[in-house]
């Protein structure tokens, strides 16, 4: 008798415990598929493992690095940035890592955890292996005394580097600089390859006519120093130079000028390139939900100002911009904020090309 | 004479007569052809003409676009020289004479650590008036009046390329403690961290929140009787180290401690003689892109309180659950976290076994709004038959991420003596308000 309860015990011990094991290794596969979501080309060993912060630094690093590398980022696509729950397994995955690529400010707090649970050296501040893709990019909205009156501020300025397509070249150069320090043996492939993306930035933004003419750098450069429309009025072939324009900043020209508002400081820097002018926001400052008497004071400066388009990172709530959508008539635009953000959008040129035709297609 | 007639002849009239007969002679056909001849000769030269005035043309229009190409040369030059001058264009430096010059050796702030305040406020209105309602535990909650449970300093800091150094001091308004105070080498081989200093052990789900952290006002019962409300820590050194990936886990690590318990009253399961032994196992698992789950297995042994050189052995399981709807959690996100304990103590007169257990949930509903609730069971270490319950629900509103106000009710279910005395069910309403200066905040993971 006692056997036979011994018996069945063992049965059921031995049962409970394969079933443990049945549910964990499923979990296991499933979150095996959602790192693959996360990861461009396949994992191997003999390529460079490099981890990014964003989607939007992985695609530019996967053009530079090509086939010498896997490259995966922690944040997806379509989450905000301030808050990405520092899971374990991203620590587990940074510790593989020989390069880590983040902004560099003081917009992703989160990674410090990681950094410090990763136990990999390689990747650490002032390492080979770590990237700051922001150095030597002009900074919007650096504070000069900050406090806590403004919100959840960015001491260091503005972190929404990435919806400049301007800032994607510093961006590509500093990964280049890390490729090159962490492989210098293939310096050369990584040169190219970052040269073939300015270029690509340079068609993109500005068109192949005006390129071919006076050369990327120098456009880039008028476009910083906010000269370049002005040049761009001068006579030519019997018409403007203007005429000449392509690209981007050409399919721009239909909201060149126009006042927008924004949920957050989310479009500085696209703003900033393609001439966009941000009169408010519906957060009353970063990172403070909205209240109802802002909300008031936003609804009247639209109406007073004839607002007609408001741009919300499609990460934050819908029901205050629908709210002022509904009293004023202006129209709140939905857009995601990283690549992979929303299907197709698998690069950062997808990602420019989507806001532009948005804003085209809704601005009234 | 005669020569001048021959020679008039010879020169004129001959000429003349011959001229006349061939005239004769070829009329009128040969008129004819004459002009046909003439007719071929013009119609050449117009030919020709044709040709000149094209070559003309041609030449005139070669000089032409030669001209227009130079012109538009020196055009595209001067574009050209105009955008790199207007590339190159920077902000005119004017000469400031009353700029003043200032040293960096004496200003080193930029060194100074990460300094943060925070301040935890709360007024309490109980059903029972006894001051001891909510011992065993150094502070006292739960009793009618306004208290400042503490105000947390801290200090963070890099102390060199290799560590970190932490520090949390707790000042109320009688004593000053220190929470945690700790160095930390971080990337140390066989994927290991070191500690050294007053810390939280890792032990189960939320031994080591700070107060001011904690999915609820207080800690759960079942941590707060074999412990304190001081949590499990101690003065020592603790190591955790990264595992390969355990049963199908997509990350595992294995924490050890040594450390010397905390001065605290007899009750709890440790005295603070002698070394506590601390061990914690984790595995973690990404369920889908928007939840994770996450088992401690975690023990505990030292000496206790009891006549004699006895131990005390704690252990625990702890599931962790977090549900984040990717791109939503700012608005939108579920924790579960349960613990089950149990405790054996070995004492002279036998050994007393003991259970406990809490489970809370905390909902966020938007960008401000938190609901959450716990309910817990815990028997007392030195005596099984004592026990308590605790049921609670609370609401926290977020102004921002630095300021929190939250209203808790809690009812509390004894069968429990306290110096000799049957300490009675209660319902206590809890409303605090929490704070935090500078970048340390009420991280909840």
């Amino acid at each position: 008798m006692k056997t036979n309860i011994r018996l069945n015990h063992l049965i059921i011990k031995s049962s409970i415990i394969i079933i443990i094991l049945l549910i964990s290794h499923s979990i296991r596969l499933d979150a095996q598929r959602n790192q693959e979501r996360n990861r461009y080309g396949r994992s191997d060993n003999t390529k460079l493992n490099i981890v990014c912060s964003f989607s939007d630094y992985a695609s530019i690093t996967e053009f530079i690095a090509g086939d010498k590398a896997t490259v995966s980022f922690i944040a997806q696509g379509e989450q905000d940035p301030h808050f990405v729950p520092p899971k374990p397994s991203y620590a587990v995955i940074l510790s593989q890592a020989d390069m880590w690529i983040t902004t560099g400010m003081d917009l992703e707090m989160w990674s410090a955890t990681l950094l410090d649970k990763a136990h990999n050296r390689k990747i650490m501040d002032g390492e080979p292996g770590f990237v700051s893709v922001s150095d030597g990019i002009n900074i919007l909205e650096k504070v000069e005394k900050g406090d806590r009156t403004e919100g959840d501020v960015h001491l260091m300025g503005n972190p929404h580097i990435n919806t400049g397509p301007l800032n994607w070249k510093i961006i590509a150069k500093n990964i280049t600089i890390g490729l090159t320090k962490v492989d210098p043996a293939n310096a050369s492939f990584y040169q190219k390859n970052r040269d073939a993306f300015l270029d690509k930035v340079d068609r993109s933004l500005f068109g192949d006519k005006l390129v071919d003419l006076f050369g990327g750098e120098t456009l880039t450069k008028m476009l910083e120093n906010k000269t370049l429309f002005t040049f761009l009025d001068r006579s030519y072939e019997g018409g403007k130079l203007v005429d000449q324009l392509g690209g981007w900043l050409k399919k721009a020209l239909p909201f060149r000028g126009k006042r927008i508002i924004t949920y957050h400081k989310n479009w500085a820097y696209f703003a900033n390139t393609f001439g966009l002018e941000i009169v408010g926001f519906i957060e009353p400052k970063p990172g403070i939900p909205p209240s109802a008497k802002h909300v008031q004071y936003m609804i009247d400066l639209i109406k007073e100002q004839n607002i007609k388009l408001m741009m919300v990172a499609s990460y934050f709530e819908k029901k205050t911009p629908s709210m002022i959508e509904e009293k004023t008539g202006i129209k709140a635009l939905y857009l995601p904020l990283f690549v992979h953000g929303t299907p197709g959008i698998n690069d950062n040129f997808d990602l420019v090309n989507y806001w532009i035709d948005q804003i085209n297609a809704n601005i009234q | 004479m005669k020569k001048i007639i021959f020679l008039f002849l010879t020169l004129i009239v001959f000429p003349g007569h011959c001229l006349m007969a061939q005239i004769k002679k070829e009329s009128p056909s040969s008129l004819q052809d004459s002009i046909e001849l003439m007719r071929n000769e013009l119609s050449l030269l117009k030919n020709q003409n044709k040709i000149v005035v094209a070559r003309l043309d041609s030449l005139l229009l070669q000089l032409t676009v030669s001209e227009e190409v130079k012109q538009s040369g020196d055009d595209m030059k001067r574009l050209i020289d105009e955008a790199n001058g207007l590339a190159e264009r920077e902000k005119e430096e004017q000469e400031n004479l009353s700029k003043k010059f200032h040293s960096g050796i004496r200003q080193q702030q930029g060194l100074n650590p990460n300094l943060s305040l925070g301040g935890d406020f709360f007024c309490g209105l109980s059903s029972s008036k006894n001051d001891y309602i909510s011992e065993p535990g150094e502070v006292s909650y739960g009793n009618n009046g306004f208290f400042m449970r503490e105000t947390e300093v801290s200090f963070v800091a890099p102390l060199d390329p290799f560590t970190r150094g932490k520090a949390f001091m707790s000042v109320t308004k009688e004593h000053i403690s220190i929470e945690e105070a700790y160095m930390e080498w971080l990337n140390l081989p066989l994927n290991m961290n070191l500690k050294i200093g007053i810390f939280y052990s890792e032990f189960g789900p939320l031994n080591r929140y700070h107060d001011h952290a904690l999915p609820q006002f207080d800690r759960p019962k079942a941590l707060v009787n074999l412990f304190s409300n001081k949590g499990l820590g101690g003065t020592g050194i603790s190591s955790t180290f990264m595992l390969p990936e355990v049963i199908f886990a997509d990350a595992s690590s294995f924490d050890i401690a040594v450390i010397k318990g905390t001065a605290t009253v007899d009750t709890f399961s440790f005295s603070n003689e002698g070394l506590l032994y601390i061990g914690q196992f984790k595995n973690y698992y990404d369920i889908s892109r928007n939840s994770y789950l996450e088992f401690r297995l975690s023990g505990v042994t030292g000496q206790n309180n009891s006549t004699g050189d006895n131990r005390s052995y704690v252990g625990s399981l702890g599931i962790t659950y977090k549900w984040a709807p990717v791109g939503r959690e700012k608005y939108r996100t579920i924790d579960w976290r349960t613990e089950l304990l149990y405790s054996y103590r070995k004492e002279e007169a036998g050994s007393i076994k003991s259970k406990g257990f809490y489970t809370s949930l905390q909902n966020k509903l938007n960008a401000r709004f938190w609901i959450g609730g716990r309910i817990g069971y815990s028997e007392l270490p030195y005596d099984a038959g004592q026990y308590e319950w605790d049921y609670t629900i609370n609401l926290d509103f977020w102004q921002s991420e630095f300021v929190f106000t939250r209203i808790q009710y809690q009812y509390n279910q004894r069968n429990k003596y306290y110096t000799g005395a049957f300490l009675p069910d209660d319902h206590s309403i809890i409303i605090q308000v929490n704070w935090a200066m500078g970048p340390h905040k009420h991280e909840a993971y």
